[in-house]
């Protein structure tokens, strides 16, 4: 079985856990012995103690495996900043379009929410959006982005 | 096998390129070293097919840039200039009347030479030897799904 892995900092690994493997001993077999492990698009981490399986983690399942429960977004945009409260194995995707939407963020029109991205505030990265916002996080659980202009080269 | 060619193996049989594989991003659909060949996958528009098919030349993989042509993947031949994609800055980086043997974009070698700016106007799109080709198909995936893309020159036309 073969497992997309998301840690804070790394690009996605493809991992080959035994099918049988607990969450807790898959956690350890990728070098986060103490962490947790989430399914992505889940809001609570995997049980240790459970198969891969019964965990519900699939073949070519993405999983965030990391010690953050709950990661602090912060999007920044016009002067303004807006936080959001995500699980770590939330895509950057979902984050995006909180922040651009008209309710809980900066309601951009159709036409720039085509033009807009994320970038890592302090770095000129603008991440693909499939990333788990938990790869973003500090120490203390926090990730900080800017909503800016799509980088784009001309010739 | 040498050692460019074991690289870029074990690239594609990694997380990001496999990660897009699995999002129907790109597709590998051969491999004739330095050769390769891999369909990126575009937004649906009239009469356009689905994805568009790179030739990549791939020597000295990943310490050289590599550099890649529109190919027709059926007929195992460079893609004829009619089937080009095209549209506001696709029709920038998919530019026969440039160049047919590669695309304008900052991460080919071909493009790279005489823009050297590039690489300090856009350090994300550039290439160095940590990358891997996801590099090259995201830059090209991205702009496929820029809303200016039209399709392809003949039906455009």
């Amino acid at each position: 079985m073969e497992i997309f892995v998301h840690t804070r900092g790394k690009d996605v690994e493809l991992q080959q856990p035994e099918p049988t493997a607990t969450v807790k001993e898959f956690a350890e077999s990728a070098g986060h012995p103490d962490a947790h492990v989430f399914l992505e698009g889940e809001d609570e981490p995997a049980r240790p103690d459970v198969s891969l399986a019964d965990a519900g983690i699939g073949d070519r399942a993405n999983v965030h495996i990391g010690p953050c429960m709950k990661v602090t977004v912060s999007v920044r945009y016009n002067q303004q900043t807006k936080t959001y409260e995500v699980p770590p194995a939330a895509a950057l995707q979902s984050i995006y379009v909180r922040a651009s939407s008209q309710g809980e963020g900066f309601g951009l029109s159709d036409a720039d929410r085509a033009q807009y991205t994320l970038q890592v505030q302090g770095a000129n990265e603008q991440p693909d959006l499939s990333r788990h916002v938990g790869v973003f996080a500090n120490d203390d659980c926090a990730a900080a982005f800017d909503l800016v202009l799509q980088d784009r080269f001309q010739g | 096998m040498l050692p460019d060619e074991r690289t870029f193996r074990k690239h594609l049989a990694a997380g990001p390129f496999q990660a897009g594989v699995d999002r129907g991003d790109w597709r590998l659909i051969s491999i004739e070293w330095p050769h390769a060949v891999i369909a990126v996958t575009a937004p649906a528009r009239a009469n356009a097919p689905r994805e568009v098919a790179l030739r990549f030349e791939l020597s000295g993989y990943p310490q050289q840039l590599p550099t890649a042509e529109p190919w027709d993947a059926r007929a195992n031949a460079p893609l004829p200039e009619a089937l080009w994609p095209i549209g506001d800055r696709v029709s920038q980086v998919f530019n026969p009347g440039w160049n047919r043997s590669a695309l304008y974009i900052p991460c080919d070698r071909n493009a790279l030479a005489g823009h050297e700016a590039w690489l300090t106007q856009h350090p994300a799109y550039a290439w160095n030897a940590s990358r891997d080709i996801t590099h090259y198909l995201r830059i090209v995936r991205d702009v496929l799904r820029e809303p200016g893309y039209a399709g392809v020159r003949q039906q455009a036309a």
